[in-house]
């Protein structure tokens, strides 16, 4: 029996031992599960937010509104703080946690994390987050109209640095049709090819997206043009030639690098690429449009050059370089006067585009004199629009909305 | 927390070339962000060394204080950056003395207001003394040229045989007569040419046929010294940058006809001159549809650049005056007023000359940084296409500010080659945008098959170095035949640039002496009778910027030895001469024998001028 006994117990701590273990592991399970479950029915923190951070925000909401705040109102707080206190990363990371289904705060989580990553320089995040803030927008009637005029602008400003001028007029169209722009606004929208592109500025800006987003092909093929106006063109060609291969339906990348060869004057290398690209249709670059005329001229198709120059008048009536094109066009058909009627209004946009920097919110009288040489050139929509700011700036009444329904008029 | 975009941020945006200045494009050096590296590719390869081209190369030795060349322009630089600071000054090449040495002559600027009166700076007169060496004579000939001058212009006005002087300047330009005797007097008042305007560049030709030289003047803005235009920009070291020209107004031209007994009349109004406003800080006038009558081209800073065009023949002036040519402006039908693209680039110097020898005179203008110089390619008939990117000449201007340029042989290959004295208006380096203040001139060779390539990096010691170039100046300085240069800087002492190129050929320079008034023979032109293709030169008024070059004309004399010369003279007649021999300097005077000139270089530097002239 004794002999029985140890084993008796050893046997039963046999016995025992399983079933401690499984009690141990079943209620660390039951505690991780519960954790997990209490975790997840807490809201998320952003990230490199504290839960003593978000407690002190909790208790400045409460003390500024005098309720207590919402999970998603106190990180839009804090999001808020870090802006002002230019802690950007974690501004970004708060904004970016409140989703845009959020119906309250949602497209002004976005407005602002698009202004964070535009100071951050991530120029694809900001323009999506605009972008996304002007959809949102555009389904409510409460929006701000100053919020969505600010998400316009900079939205231009992202698509003036990387020189998508096309899509830039879009958003302009939209500020005038919103009765906002301003007489920049305008100037951008009416006499786009006026203004000197690419300028140091952009080039500085691009840089700097390209600091974030190095690989993006919307910034590369950006950067080549701005190589070749900067004379590199043999350098924006191996590197817009790259681009191109990875991408061969991209006619933005296409149309750099028919620019580079352009500027180098190779025109055998530009007609080799330009057998792959197909006739001209709406919408495509401006940049390829152009090209297409100066190759027409080059292989002196002047009928071809009349057609492709003519496509892109109809896109910016005020391309002086389209005129020139033109004009040499009609000269070489023997149609003077129409080659007459364009040199001079070259002339006269060669005029305006030297006089443009001096027309600001500043000078009605700069803002009327565009208009009078709009209107001689045949820019009435534009020339009724720079009048409006004209007579606004008069009134002293900077950044008003009079060119409202002209403008909505003349999209 | 919205940030609201302001127009002048994203104004900012769109600034460039000229018109930066406005809005204070660039942020300062210590915002400046680290370049981007872009991987992709192998971009590397693309900025390799160029290696060095096949062929003569133009090489150029600078010359200077060692060899009595020693003069620094004043411009009175502050910190201010008027505009009247920017331009700098000009340069003429010519032989004042008669002793068959081109001499030269540099203008100076003084302290502003003019009203201080300073006559602590004035230009510079250098007699050269053969074999490199000059001697400053201003003193001595009693140049006397105070103020704030820019660009001269040289021809014989009264037909003595001794070349005049004629200096722009901002406030009251001014006319020198050379006696003859190594003095020079002031006739600004006799003249009656005291422009007061701020003039740039100017030019001496018979516009209308009567023998005399008339004179065309270019003026530049509308601008005070007492209380100049100030552009504030906080961020500038000194809180001011440069004003941008497009703030202010244009200036009309002005057009001074001679009434052939020592005095000019503005004829502006009269003969269609005036009323344009333009920008003016480059004209050449010359024979640019070979019609043998003349053409003025005036290079306009932001502005379609001039091209006046004789409207019918000269008719008889009132009152006994000169006769009047009615001019029509036709730049832009000619396709010169605007580059390719429809801009008004901020046209500075002009380079004038036939560089595909095929007979006609082609037109180069240097323009602003980020800019690209153009080239005006002659189809005659008055017809220009813009060959700036076929030549070679657009993408390596991107990143320069172009003044005076001029076109010559400089390799005595019987192809005009270019030369461009560079730098900016305006000392910006304090900006994040990488424009340098002093900039590298550029020499560039041209290919013969109608592009140029830029040689610069082999041509010598001061294209390796940077200056702020302005006024450029050609002429055969000490008669081996081959071209050498003068050029005005800011902020360093001006130079001669000593062509040592390795001819590839023997050229003769041909000094033309008209028997009318128009002795200095501008719109003579010379053709060399058999060079295929062609090879044309011709006496221009004007050219380059602020300055004038040698009218002596350089002719590269193709395989043969010796050569037959067809020469138009200005009054339509034409004579060949045979025998031309290379390696020579000659003199030609209508209706008389063929002199060679080559005597003269073995001239003591006192030998009376006139005597060696009558040998």
């Amino acid at each position: 029996m004794p002999s029985t006994e140890p084993k008796s117990d050893a046997s039963n701590r046999r016995r025992t031992r399983p079933a401690w273990l499984l009690f141990t592991t079943l209620g660390v399970t039951v505690l991780a599960c519960g954790v997990g479950l209490w975790q997840f029915m807490q809201p998320n923190l952003p990230s490199g937010v504290t839960q003593a951070r978000f407690d002190a925000a909790a208790q400045q909401f409460q003390e500024l509104h005098g309720t207590g705040g919402s999970h998603v109102e106190i990180v839009l707080l804090i999001g808020e703080l870090a802006v002002a206190e230019e802690r950007l990363e974690e501004a970004r990371a708060c904004f970016q946690a409140i989703p845009s289904s959020d119906s309250r705060y949602g497209p002004a989580a976005r407005l602002q994390q698009a202004q964070v990553a535009l100071r951050l320089n991530r120029a694809r995040e900001a323009e999506a987050n605009f972008r996304e803030f002007l959809a949102l927008a555009a389904r409510r009637t409460d929006t701000d109209s100053t919020h969505l005029n600010v998400a316009r602008k900079w939205l231009a400003y992202i698509l003036s640095v990387e020189l998508r001028i096309e899509e830039r007029q879009v958003v302009l169209a939209e500020l005038h049709a919103s009765g906002q722009a301003d007489v920049y606004d305008s100037k951008q929208l009416y006499l786009p090819h006026l203004l000197i592109w690419p300028s140091p500025v952009g080039r500085r800006k691009l840089e700097a997206f390209l600091q974030q987003d190095a690989e993006d092909p919307m910034l590369l093929v950006a950067w080549g043009r701005y190589l070749t106006a900067e004379g590199k063109p043999e350098e924006a060609r191996v590197l817009l030639s790259q681009l191109c291969r990875q991408d061969p339906k991209n006619l933005q990348c296409t149309a750099a690098l028919l620019e580079a060869m352009y500027e180098q004057n190779d025109w055998d290398g530009f007609a080799k690429l330009y057998k792959s690209v197909l006739p001209y249709r709406d919408f495509e670059p401006w940049l390829l449009s152009r090209l297409r005329g100066q190759y027409a001229l080059h292989q002196k198709d002047w009928e071809q050059a009349v057609l492709e120059f003519q496509h892109v008048l109809a896109a910016d009536p005020a391309d002086p370089g389209a005129h020139v094109g033109l004009a040499k066009a009609f000269a070489a058909l023997g149609r003077d006067v129409e080659r007459d009627r364009l040199l001079q209004q070259s002339a006269v946009l060669a005029k305006m585009r030297v006089s443009l920097v001096g027309v600001n919110e500043q000078d009605a009288h700069a803002a009327t004199a565009l208009a009078e040489q709009c209107e001689e050139v045949g820019l009435e929509t534009a020339a009724r629009v720079f009048r409006m700011h004209a007579s606004r700036l008069a009134q002293s009444r900077p950044h008003s909305a009079p060119v409202e329904s002209d403008a909505r008029a003349a999209l | 927390m919205l940030v609201q975009p302001s127009s002048q941020s994203l104004m900012s945006l769109a600034c460039g070339a000229m018109l930066a200045t406005v809005f204070g494009c660039g942020g300062t050096k210590a915002e400046r962000e680290s370049k981007p590296i872009v991987t992709l590719g192998s971009s590397s390869n693309a900025s390799s060394p160029t290696p060095k081209p096949d062929g003569v190369i133009p090489q150029f030795r600078i010359v200077g204080r060692e060899a009595g060349l020693d003069f620094e322009r004043f411009d009175d630089i502050s910190g201010r950056r008027r505009i009247l600071e920017a331009n700098g000054g000009g340069v003429a090449l010519c032989d004042f003395d008669r002793d068959g040495l081109l001499d030269v002559v540099f203008t100076n600027g003084c302290q502003l207001p003019l009203s201080q009166n300073d006559r602590a700076h004035q230009g510079a007169f250098f007699r050269n003394l053969g074999e490199m060496r000059f001697q400053n004579s201003t003193a001595p000939a009693m140049w006397n040229q105070y103020g704030y001058a820019y660009g001269c212009a040289a021809g014989d006005f009264d037909a003595d045989g001794f070349t005049d002087l004629y200096v722009t300047a901002f406030g009251r330009n001014s006319f020198w007569r050379n006696h003859g005797d190594g003095t020079w007097s002031d006739i600004t008042d006799a003249t009656g040419t005291g422009v007061p305007q701020w003039s740039s560049s100017a030019a001496f030709y018979d516009l209308n046929a009567d023998g005399f030289l008339d004179l065309y003047v270019a003026n530049y803005l509308d601008e005070s010294d007492e209380t100049p235009r100030l552009c504030p920009n906080s961020r500038s070291p000194d809180g001011y940058e440069g004003c941008s020209p497009a703030i202010f107004e244009g200036v009309d031209d002005v057009l001074f006809l001679s009434n052939g007994e020592g005095a000019f009349i503005d004829a502006s109004e009269r003969s269609g001159i005036a009323g344009f406003k333009g920008k003016g800080l480059g004209v050449v006038i010359g024979d640019l549809n070979a019609d043998q009558r003349p053409e003025i081209y005036v290079a306009n800073d932001g502005q379609a650049n001039f091209l006046f065009v004789a409207a019918g023949e000269p008719s008889p002036g009132s009152a006994g005056g000169p006769p009047l040519v009615r001019w029509k402006e036709q730049a832009l039908a000619s396709n010169a007023a605007v580059n390719e693209l429809g801009h008004a680039q901020a046209s500075m110097g002009i380079a004038a000359g036939d560089i595909d020898r095929d007979g006609t005179t082609d037109l180069f203008l240097t323009h602003f940084f980020g800019d690209s110089n153009t080239l005006y390619e002659n189809r005659g008939d008055l017809a220009f296409d813009d060959a700036t990117r076929s030549s070679n000449l657009g993408v390596a201007s991107r990143k320069t500010l172009g003044f005076g340029t001029v076109f010559v042989d400089a390799d005595n290959d019987g192809w005009l080659d270019l030369f461009i004295a560079n730098g900016h208006v305006d000392d910006r380096t304090w900006m994040a945008d990488d424009e340098p203040y002093r900039m590298h001139p550029q020499m560039f060779r041209n290919e013969t098959d109608g592009e140029f390539r830029d040689v610069s990096a082999w041509s010598g010691d001061y294209f390796a170095s940077e200056w702020v170039g302005r006024g450029v100046a050609a002429g055969d300085l000490d008669r081996d035949g081959r071209i050498d240069l003068a050029v005005s800087h800011q902020l360093a002492p001006s130079v001669v640039l000593h062509n040592q190129t390795e001819p590839q050929g023997e050229a003769i320079v041909l000094r033309l002496v008209s028997s009318t008034a128009n002795r200095d023979g501008f719109g003579a032109r010379v053709e060399i009778v058999g060079a295929e293709p062609a090879i044309v030169r011709e006496v221009f008024g004007g050219g380059s910027f602020q300055s004038a070059s040698a009218t002596e004309l350089h002719c590269m004399l193709p395989l043969k030895k010796s050569a037959m010369v067809q020469i138009r003279w200005p009054s339509g007649k034409t004579e060949r001469h045979d025998g031309f021999s290379a390696g020579n300097w000659i003199l030609v005077e209508d209706c008389r024998p063929l002199r060679p000139f080559h005597v003269l270089q073995a001239k003591p530097a006192d030998t009376n001028a006139t005597e060696i002239l009558n040998q």
